[in-house]
């Protein structure tokens, strides 16, 4: 591609206070859901259902790569970066970030999130529906280590589930 | 359900009692499978029931997940779904989100909270927040210690240095009571100190003691020729000199003005006579240079021997005599032409 229409940039987010100064900056998580949702139906009409899950697998990726390099400066290590994250997540209304394990040396993490911003109260469809927290935790991951993670959630709303449970394995 | 083998066919119409009989059969099995520590096998009656094994699989799985919890196995994957897994996942999560929050707590990390676990998360966070505020409450505690041990150490070591300067200068006054500052002799005041004790061991133990008294020839001429200066480093010249030629053991003081005298433990006269002489010969052949000028100065020197008695009386007498018979044999040497060294003889003086 010669010359791109939509790279991503903070700016395109625009200045919300300014534009809203009446309906503010938060809107309903509905709305969000409609989106994303009414996403995945063409978007899966047009590609495919991979290349679906590809594409917001990706975006999360970036969205996660993005959001590092504005929440996070200097962080010193793995405990300044979880704290620093559970913090943003939650007052950011996305969801409520837990660690169960970590092990740095080998670069294999199980962490969840409860009250997901994509999946909560979903009804159960059989399947795990987070793709794109996947690419969010990734960029995140990669961001703050400086690796290549692949990260699969095992354990989502939409099977059932709670919490969202995800897996992260660094693969280079 | 696809079938229940045994007596009834789907054609057969089931009387109440026995779909009771089936019912209860049914309850009683899984009853069985979530009471008894050996869950027992699908009846075989009902064994075909594809929605009775998936039921039966799912029980054993959520048996095993809570067996393995209750022993402190978080580890264990609870592979069915539904709400009741669901809900068990999340207690695990939970569990094991504390586990992980525990070990960086235990690794210094007193960030943590707890906020999903009631009552348990209270207290869990009291205790965490307790230990928090002890620790640093050890290291401030430590830190004082350690402050104040530095203070003590600090005191300790300002003592030293005061100790230290005090026994220097204690040191520096004892030398300066007991030194000439001209010249680096004794004083007079020291020599007969020190001569009252050697005359108290020679006699203790009939060992030889001698002395040498000398002065320097035609002193005063000097000092109105090449001014006090001059005359001081003759005698500094004089000293450095007699330094050289005594041993450890000898005292060797500035008597007064340009008078010196050497005494000599444990040693005969005719010992001391070739000191004398030896000392005599050395000042006569050394020149002190005053502004270029070369100034060349002789001696005069008396030696005695000690000869004082054993009684008490004797002995405090004997110190003045000893120096005295010393100087006498001087006198004799000045008279005789000074540059010489006379020997003190018992009633006659001779050069």
């Amino acid at each position: 591609m010669s010359e791109r229409k939509y790279k991503f940039s903070w700016e395109l987010l625009g200045d919300i206070a300014l534009g809203r100064p009446n309906l503010g900056t938060n809107t309903s998580l509905e709305v969000y859901r409609l989106m994303q949702f009414t996403f995945r139906d063409i978007m899966e009409q047009h590609l495919g259902t991979a290349k679906t899950d590809q594409i917001f697998y990706e975006a999360g990726k970036l969205a996660g790569t993005e959001f590092y390099k504005k929440i996070f400066v200097n962080v010193k290590d793995f405990n300044e970066f979880v704290e620093g994250l559970q913090k943003t997540l939650r007052e950011l209304g996305i969801g409520i970030l837990r660690i169960e394990e970590a092990d740095m040396e080998k670069g294999s993490y199980i962490l969840t999130v409860s009250e997901d911003l994509d999946c909560s109260g979903l009804p159960e469809l059989g399947y795990e529906i987070c793709t794109y927290d996947e690419g969010f935790i990734s960029g995140l991951l990669e961001s703050f280590t400086g690796s290549e993670f692949k990260v699969k959630e095992v354990d989502c709303w939409c099977t059932g589930d709670r919490t969202c449970r995800f897996t992260a394995e660094k693969i280079n | 359900m696809k079938g229940i083998p045994g007596s009834l066919h789907r054609s057969q119409k089931m009387t109440s009692q026995q779909e009771h009989d089936i019912v209860d059969a049914l309850s009683k099995f899984l009853l069985d499978t979530m009471m008894f520590a050996n869950p027992p096998q699908i009846p075989e009656r009902f064994a075909a029931v594809e929605s009775l094994q998936a039921l039966h699989a799912y029980l054993l799985t959520l048996r095993d997940f809570l067996n393995a919890a209750s022993n402190g196995d978080l580890s264990r994957q609870v592979s069915c779904k539904g709400y009741l897994a669901g809900t068990l996942k999340t207690l695990q999560a939970n569990l094991r989100h504390i586990t992980w929050q525990t070990k960086m707590i235990a690794a210094g990390d007193f960030s943590h909270r707890i906020e999903f676990m009631g009552e348990f998360s209270r207290s869990f966070n009291a205790m965490v927040t307790q230990l928090d505020q002890t620790l640093k409450e050890l290291v401030r505690k430590e830190t004082k210690l350690s402050q104040a041990n530095d203070e003590l150490l600090n005191e300790i070591s300002v003592r030293k240095q005061t100790e230290a300067a005090l026994l220097d200068r204690e040191e520096t006054l004892r030398r300066l009571a007991i030194m000439d500052s001209l010249t680096g002799l004794y004083n007079r005041g020291h020599f007969n100190k020190t001569a009252d004790a050697e005359i108290s061991r020679a006699i203790r133990y009939a060992l030889p003691l001698s002395v040498i008294m000398f002065d320097i020839d035609f002193f005063k001429r000097i000092n109105d020729t090449f001014g006090h200066t001059a005359g001081d480093m003759v005698l500094q010249m004089v000293a450095n000199t007699t330094k050289q030629m005594v041993r450890a053991n000898d005292l060797a003081a500035r008597y007064g003005g340009e008078e010196f005298v050497i005494l000599l433990p444990e040693t005969q006269m005719k010992e001391a006579v070739a000191v004398a002489e030896r000392l005599r010969k050395r000042i006569e052949d050394t020149v002190v240079e005053k502004d270029e000028t070369p100034i060349r100065v002789t001696a005069s020197f008396g030696v005695s021997d000690y000869r004082g008695g054993e009684d008490v009386k004797s002995r405090e007498k004997s110190l003045s005599e000893f120096v005295n018979n010393a100087d006498q044999a001087l006198y004799v040497s000045k008279n005789a032409g000074r540059n010489r060294v006379t020997v003190y003889e018992q009633e006659v003086p001779l050069q």
